[in-house]
């Protein structure tokens, strides 16, 4: 059973989720839901606790942020729904990487998850929450010129058994292309993980589809970035579309040795 | 159809003809104005300087239309020119500073080194802009009060805008006593960057010596935040930092002044020289 899907909660009862740092709880009362959120801030909690049915009191205080949503009288339903992050990610490896001329290096890494909460018919956005809140970081050529993204902890690796899997996150393989003819150094990378779809893998653990980085230039930092909709892994299952659907190959800044 | 003859026989008349042109004329160049003022009211969303532009275009047409249908009557214009030069001279001596606000205006249009939701320090005031204007711009400062200053002041005056990069950098001054253990202290000020998420991780936070002052050692401590999250970032690292500090049993020290006690080789307080 995944955290995510639809819970069926009649009024005066409440479920209560633990997906990773954070928890999550809902009550339905008369006229009103009532969704409560707590972070731990510890990115490296892997607990996963899927509420039974009908598992608590609807009427008990919530710990917690909470928010109140009005509720028409029909909706017992509330769903849970895995989202990929509202920004680009920053990945760096655990040091700078070097890739050969007309080299390529495939990198895999993880990037938190968010949790979008829907309730009603039709389906109506009431919260989204991170499961862990990412420290924010600037990525361009100076303080003038680049994006806001989120800094991603974790850092790229080359073998994908590597990479320690958590329900709170969601895998993905960054592979670099260097069509240049001298050395391509690589202190960080940037994923445009707002543009990425999610999928299930037989064992439970979300992943995005590959990101291809390539570049023929020597000179500046864009690169052309290729997504294909399709997962890594065989046996997968399409859980979300992208946030931002990417019509096109896209040229993109997306390596960086800024800032030294 | 007698009365179709006097109508063709009245038209016929140049006095008709001119008045037929007159009219053509003062509608024509109303229409313009209407035409050119919607046009510069559609294109105010973008480029909201024109605002300023618009009363002057419109008065313009409208001067323009009307010395023509002038002109077409049979007024002699060079009189109504002449007249209106020396208008203007006596007009120019009196609007000095008026005419310095406008120009002053215009090259600030062209600049934009800001626009209106800016916010901006002139000299000692600090505020959003809420318009500007054809002679002067408006600002709103944080507790509430209208600031008119004129375009001329605005164009010498060194003006920073505070919220034009989307990045800001904070910088906190700080002074630790001397017996404290500076790679620790450094390691306790970079933690608490770390662990605030509004702190940018890129660029750096970095950790300046400032130097040896006379009751402590000086650093500045200097991270970043987004333009929209600054305040919030300056007061949470503030506090944050002072509670590490504390938690880490580091000392921000008062100003401290050493006394040193002197007797000579008799044990006896020394003699007034």
């Amino acid at each position: 059973m995944h955290w995510w899907g639809s819970f069926e909660l009649p009024t005066g009862y409440g479920g209560c989720w633990r997906i990773g740092p954070l928890e999550l709880w809902a009550q339905r009362r008369a006229e009103e839901w009532r969704i409560s959120t707590r972070n731990n801030g510890d990115r490296f909690d892997a607990s996963l606790d899927i509420p039974s049915p009908n598992q608590t009191d609807g009427s008990a205080e919530l710990p917690g942020t909470l928010a109140r949503f009005s509720a028409a009288p029909e909706d017992t339903e509330i769903e849970l729904a895995p989202v990929l992050a509202d920004r680009p990610v920053v990945i760096r490896p655990e040091s700078p990487f070097h890739v050969a001329a007309h080299g390529e290096v495939t990198f895999f890494t993880s990037t938190p998850l968010w949790v979008r909460v829907s309730a009603g018919e039709p389906r109506q956005r009431l919260i989204e929450v991170p499961t862990w809140r990412p420290s924010d970081t600037w990525f361009g050529p100076s303080t003038t010129e680049g994006s806001l993204c989120y800094a991603g902890r974790t850092v790229g690796r080359l073998q994908p058994e590597e990479l320690p899997l958590r329900a709170h996150r969601a895998a993905t393989a960054v592979t670099v292309h260097n069509g240049a003819d001298s050395l391509l150094a690589i202190e960080r990378m940037l994923i445009p993980v707002e543009h990425l779809s999610l999928f299930v893998r037989p064992d439970g653990f979300l992943e995005t589809q590959p990101v291809t980085l390539s570049s023929s230039s020597t000179a500046g930092a864009a690169f052309a970035l290729s997504l294909v909709d399709e997962p890594r892994t065989a046996g997968v299952e399409r859980v979300a579309g992208p946030r931002e659907k990417l019509e096109q190959q896209s040229v993109v800044r997306a390596l960086a040795s800024f800032f030294s | 159809m007698q009365w179709l003859s006097d109508l063709i026989g009245w038209l016929s008349i140049d006095t008709a003809r001119i008045a037929l042109k007159v009219a053509a004329i003062l509608a024509t160049g109303l229409l313009a104005q209407r035409l050119i003022s919607r046009r510069i009211a559609a294109l105010q969303k973008r480029f909201v300087h024109l605002a300023t532009l618009r009363p002057v275009a419109s008065a313009l047409i409208l001067v323009v239309s009307f010395i023509w249908a002038l002109a077409e009557v049979g007024v002699d214009i060079t009189v109504l020119v002449g007249a209106a030069g020396i208008l203007t001279v006596a007009l120019g001596f009196a609007s000095q500073t008026s005419a310095s606000n406008l120009i002053s205006g215009i090259f600030l249009m062209g600049e934009q080194a800001f626009v209106v939701g800016d916010v901006v320090k002139v000299e000692d005031t600090i505020g959003e802009v809420l318009s500007i204007d054809l002679l002067s711009m408006r600002l709103r400062t944080f507790d509430n009060l209208l600031v008119r200053i004129p375009n001329e002041t605005m164009l010498k005056a060194k003006v920073t805008n505070l919220t034009y990069f989307p990045i800001r950098r904070i910088d906190m001054q700080l002074g630790v006593a001397y017996h404290t253990d500076v790679g620790a202290f450094v390691e306790v000020l970079l933690a608490v960057a770390d662990a605030n998420p509004l702190c940018l991780e890129e660029p750096k936070p970095l950790i300046i010596h400032s130097g040896f002052g006379d009751s402590a050692l000086l650093f500045q401590f200097s991270f970043w935040a987004t333009r929209e999250s600054y305040l919030d970032v300056r007061n949470a690292m503030h506090n944050e930092v002072k509670q590490a500090l504390d938690t880490h049993g580091i000392e921000i020290p008062f100003p401290q002044r050493t006394l040193w006690l002197h007797r000579d080789e008799n044990g006896s307080p020394p003699t007034q020289p």
